[in-house]
């Protein structure tokens, strides 16, 4: 292999395992000089075109695709009886699939706060607070309250998130204002990145419900999070 | 569970993070990304009986997603009309937030969408030349062609070059 293929085949597939490639790279210095650096141009690319994935993703193509399938009718008659004794489980199974679908025709948590957080008229003055009592009455509408302090809160009032109630509070430092969204009827099972344009958040567990968090990126969610989990406290 | 199921779910398990990086580099919304691998994977349940060999797997659903996005714009295709270019979001703030990988992504936003594509379906997935080639429906010289050039020009707007095109000879 000479130089020119050697490079010719290099820019077109640096990940080649030719081994007159690398017969060629061990004797010759400029083309392994290339080769570092073509290399260094892929790695760079491969770290650029990554993309945070949605936490839940395969749960919610398995339960796109399987939504639309309905169950057959047992064509033995044999099966009638099992069939009538299913009928109890499909009722409810029913119920809880128009549940789903009432939820599906809500827009998805992510964006639905995504929408809120970016019409927020909290106030921009971080030196502002509110008073820990209007805090308390505001949670207590939700059945929570703060049995200690998750740091100075600039904003705390009702709203509504896909239908539900719950409530939005403003905290944050020097790192950043965080917005926080108290779900207690959005069901998270697990953690999801939440993402949009100059904003990064989180939704999480929370008690029975969930809790969300959005910022700038210099924003200290984590704190902010591991603050009100330690103090936020719901009634039994 | 049915064999057809679990096989089915295997699948979702092994692609779905790479399909999703794929989608978003085709339609640069994570949205609409979700969208697109969620039919794709939709028509791929639908067609599963007729893939036969595991091992092609990768190649027929990247295939499927690059026809799903086709679908798309063709649906979409008066509103694309009034875009002015193709929008890469080299500032998001979910992507490694670096400078060099700032100025990558700003470069990768400037090489024309023909050669933008191949490169980065190269680069996510690991294809050779001739996988790609099937999945766009060009040649695999075109697509060596393509590659090729779209490195040359990237390394050029990387160290604020002038652009010279030159041919693999493929």
């Amino acid at each position: 292999m000479d130089c020119l293929s050697f490079r010719r085949q290099l820019w077109t597939d640096p990940g080649s395992n030719d081994p007159a490639m690398d017969a060629h790279r061990a004797a010759c210095g400029a083309c392994a000089a290339e080769y570092r650096r073509v290399h260094e141009l892929e790695s760079g690319l491969r770290d650029a075109l990554q993309v945070p994935v949605p936490a839940d993703l395969e749960r919610r193509i398995l339960e796109r695709v399987q939504a639309p399938r309905s169950p057959n009718k047992p064509a033995n008659p044999r099966l009638a009886l099992a069939a009538a004794l299913l009928l109890g489980v499909a009722v409810g199974g029913l119920a809880t699939w128009q549940w789903d679908a009432n939820r599906r025709a809500q827009p998805a948590l992510d964006l639905a706060l995504l929408k809120v957080f970016q019409s927020d008229d909290a106030p921009l003055r971080m030196d502002a607070t509110v008073e820990p009592e209007q805090v308390q009455a505001v949670l207590a509408k939700l059945g929570a309250r703060l049995a200690g302090s998750p740091g100075p809160i600039h904003y705390a009032k009702s709203c509504t998130i896909r239908g539900q109630d719950a409530v939005h509070l403003v905290l944050g430092d020097n790192a950043g204002r965080v917005t926080v969204f108290l779900l207690p009827a959005e069901r998270s099972g697990e953690q999801q990145s939440l993402i949009g344009d100059r904003v990064n958040g989180v939704i999480m567990p929370l008690g029975r419900g969930s809790m969300a968090l959005l910022g700038a990126s210099s924003a200290d969610l984590r704190g902010v999070a591991e603050r009100i989990r330690r103090s936020l406290v719901w009634n039994p | 569970m049915g064999r057809k199921q679990a096989r089915f779910e295997s699948l979702v398990q092994t692609h779905a993070t790479e399909l999703y990086r794929a989608a978003y580099w085709l339609c640069s919304d994570r949205h609409q990304a979700e969208d697109l691998v969620q039919e794709t994977f939709a028509r791929a349940w639908k067609s599963l009986d007729g893939l036969r060999e595991q091992g092609a797997a990768r190649a027929w659903l990247h295939t499927i997603l690059r026809r799903e996005n086709a679908r798309r714009h063709e649906r979409l295709e008066p509103e694309l009309h009034s875009l002015d270019s193709v929008q890469l979001p080299a500032a998001a703030s979910e992507f490694d937030s670096r400078p060099e990988a700032f100025a990558l992504r700003q470069s990768l936003a400037q090489l024309p969408e023909g050669y933008r594509q191949p490169l980065i379906t190269q680069v996510l997935g690991g294809f050779s030349c001739e996988e790609i080639g099937h999945m766009l429906g060009l040649s695999a010289n075109t697509v060596m062609t393509r590659v090729f050039r779209a490195r040359k020009r990237l390394r050029a707007l990387l160290d604020d070059e002038p652009v010279v095109e030159r041919d693999t000879g493929s």
